[in-house]
C-alpha cells in the first residue's frame, strides 16, 4: 500500500501548488540518489517521495486523488526516472509526462560501472598512485609530494613461504623488491608463521642525499608439514614399527629436522607408544624442544612372513583352547 | 544513443543549456558540433544537471563543482570496489586480520 502522499510530503491537504514545490525539492535535496550512491534506503524513500510529488504537482491528477478517482499508487507513472526492464509500471510511465524517459535512469547507476568516462577524470591514480592514500602501502616507488617528503627512504614490505623444516632450522632467502633488486634475508631458526622480521635500512634508498634508507619487513609464512606435527617447541613424527620389533625390540630410521636419525625400539613396544629424542625439537629464544616420535605398529608387508604369524597365532589360540577344555 | 533534439525533448531544455554545458565540459558527446550523439551516460548525466538545477535548486554556478566532487564520489567508491575485491580473494585468516585491525582503527576513530 502506497502512503497518503500528503503524509510523504508532510504537507497539508490545502497547501498551494507552491508549497507542494516547496517540500518536495527540500525531501529532494535529501534523498536525492544521485547525492547518496549506493544507498538503497535513501533511493526507496526517494521512489516514494518522486510518486507522491507526481501525482501533487500535477493539478488535475491531484484533484482526481483527492476525489478518490486514484490511489496513490494506482494511477501512478512509475516514479520517474527508474528503469526497470521488463516491469509494467514502466510502460505506464512512458505514457505519462515522463520527463527522463524510461531509459533513463539515475546517474549514479550508470556512474556506478566504473566504465564512465566521467569519474575517469579522477583516475585509480589519485588513490593507488604516488601521493596517493594507499601509496605508502604498496610500496610503489617514488617520493610524496611536497611537504611529507621525508629524508628517510620507504619500508617495503615482502612476504616469504619456507617449508617447515627450513623455519625450523633457519636458512637465508633471497627475495625480490618492488624494484627488482634481490635482497638476502636471514631467516632465525624456529621462525613462526605470520612472523615479520624487520631488516633495518634494506628498503628504499632515500630521495635526499645522505637519507636513511627506510625498513624492510618480511612476513615469513610456514608452509605446513606432512611429516612434522609441531606443539610449541617439540615435535613429532610417526614411525612404522614391525610387529616382530614391537615384541623383540629393534631400531627405526626417523626423520628429524637436523636430517635422519637411528632410535632404538624398546621390547614389547606398543602402538601409539612415544619415544623422546631429547634436544631434537624446534630451538627459539634460548630453549630448545624434544622431538617424539609416535610408533605405529604394522603387520609384516611379505606374505610368507604374514601367513607364520597366523599359523603361529592359530597355533596358540588351539593351544589356549586345549588348556580351557582340560 | 540519442540525437540533439530528442534530448531536448526528453529533458524540455534549449539548445543553448546544452551547448554551454558542452562548451563548460559538465558534459562530453561524442561527434561534432552539427552532429552530436549522446550516449547512455551523457543522457543520465544531463538528466543529473537538470535536477540539480530545477529540484534541488542549485545555481548554475555552482553545477560544475557539484558534478566534480559527484565524479570524485564515484570514483573514490569505485576503488573501493576494487579493494574489497582484492580483499575477498584473499585467504580468510588474513580477511579475519584485516577486519580485526579495521575495527581497532574505527574504534580509535571514535574516540
Amino acid at each position: 500500500m502506497a502512503r497518503d502522499p500528503y503524509q510523504v510530503l508532510g504537507v497539508s491537504k490545502t497547501a498551494s501548488a507552491d508549497d507542494i514545490k516547496k517540500a518536495y525539492r527540500r525531501l529532494a535535496k535529501k534523498l536525492h540518489p544521485d547525492l547518496n550512491p549506493g544507498n538503497a534506503k535513501v533511493a526507496e524513500q526517494f521512489k516514494e517521495v518522486a510518486a507522491a510529488n507526481d501525482i501533487l504537482s500535477d493539478a488535475d491528477k491531484r484533484k482526481r486523488y483527492d476525489a478518490g478517482e486514484i490511489d496513490a499508487a494506482g494511477n501512478q507513472r512509475a516514479p520517474h526516472g527508474y528503469y526497470h526492464p521488463g516491469d509494467p509500471g514502466a510502460a505506464a510511465g512512458t505514457a505519462g509526462g515522463f520527463r527522463r524517459g524510461p531509459r533513463g535512469g539515475y546517474y549514479s547507476s550508470q556512474a556506478e560501472e566504473g566504465s564512465d568516462r566521467y569519474q575517469q577524470r579522477f583516475r585509480f591514480d589519485d588513490i593507488f598512485g604516488e601521493g596517493g592514500i594507499f601509496s605508502d602501502f604498496f610500496g610503489q616507488g617514488g617520493a610524496q609530494a611536497g611537504a611529507r617528503a621525508q629524508p628517510k627512504g620507504r619500508d617495503v614490505r615482502l612476504r616469504l613461504t619456507l617449508p617447515f623444516v627450513e623455519a625450523a632450522r633457519g636458512t637465508t632467502k633471497m627475495a625480490a623488491m618492488p624494484n627488482g633488486r634481490k635482497l638476502e634475508v636471514k631467516i632465525p631458526a624456529g621462525v613462526q608463521d605470520g612472523q615479520t622480521l624487520r631488516l633495518k635500512a634494506q628498503g628504499m634508498p632515500s630521495d635526499e642525499r645522505g637519507g636513511v634508507p627506510g625498513d624492510a619487513f618480511v612476513e615469513v609464512h610456514v608452509a605446513p608439514d606432512s611429516i612434522f606435527t609441531v606443539k610449541d617447541l617439540d615435535v613429532t613424527v610417526d614411525a612404522k614399527v614391525p610387529l616382530r620389533d614391537a615384541v623383540l625390540g629393534g631400531t627405526v630410521t626417523v626423520p628429524t629436522l637436523d636430517g635422519r636419525a637411528t632410535v632404538s625400539i624398546p621390547k614389547r613396544a606398543n602402538s601409539g607408544q612415544l619415544l623422546r629424542l631429547k634436544g631434537k625439537g624446534i630451538s627459539r629464544g634460548g630453549k630448545t624442544g624434544d622431538q617424539y616420535v609416535r610408533l605405529l605398529i604394522v603387520l609384516p608387508d611379505d606374505a610368507n612372513d604374514l601367513a607364520a604369524l597366523e599359523g603361529a597365532l592359530q597355533g596358540e589360540a588351539a593351544a589356549a583352547d586345549g588348556r580351557k577344555k582340560s | 544513443m540519442a540525437t540533439f533534439e530528442e534530448i531536448l525533448t526528453r529533458f524540455e531544455i534549449t539548445r543553448a543549456d546544452v551547448t554551454s554545458w558542452i562548451e563548460e565540459g559538465l558534459i562530453e558527446p561524442k561527434g561534432e558540433a552539427d552532429a552530436y550523439d549522446f550516449d547512455e551516460t551523457d543522457t543520465a548525466r544531463i538528466g543529473l544537471i537538470v535536477e540539480l538545477r530545477r529540484d534541488l535548486e542549485i545555481d548554475d554556478s555552482a553545477i560544475p563543482v557539484v558534478l566534480s566532487l559527484l565524479d570524485q564520489l564515484h570514483a573514490a567508491r569505485a576503488a573501493l570496489k576494487r579493494i574489497a575485491a582484492a580483499i575477498a580473494d584473499l585467504p580468510p585468516d588474513i580477511r579475519e586480520q584485516l577486519t580485526a585491525v579495521l575495527g581497532e582503527h574505527a574504534s580509535h576513530d571514535a574516540d
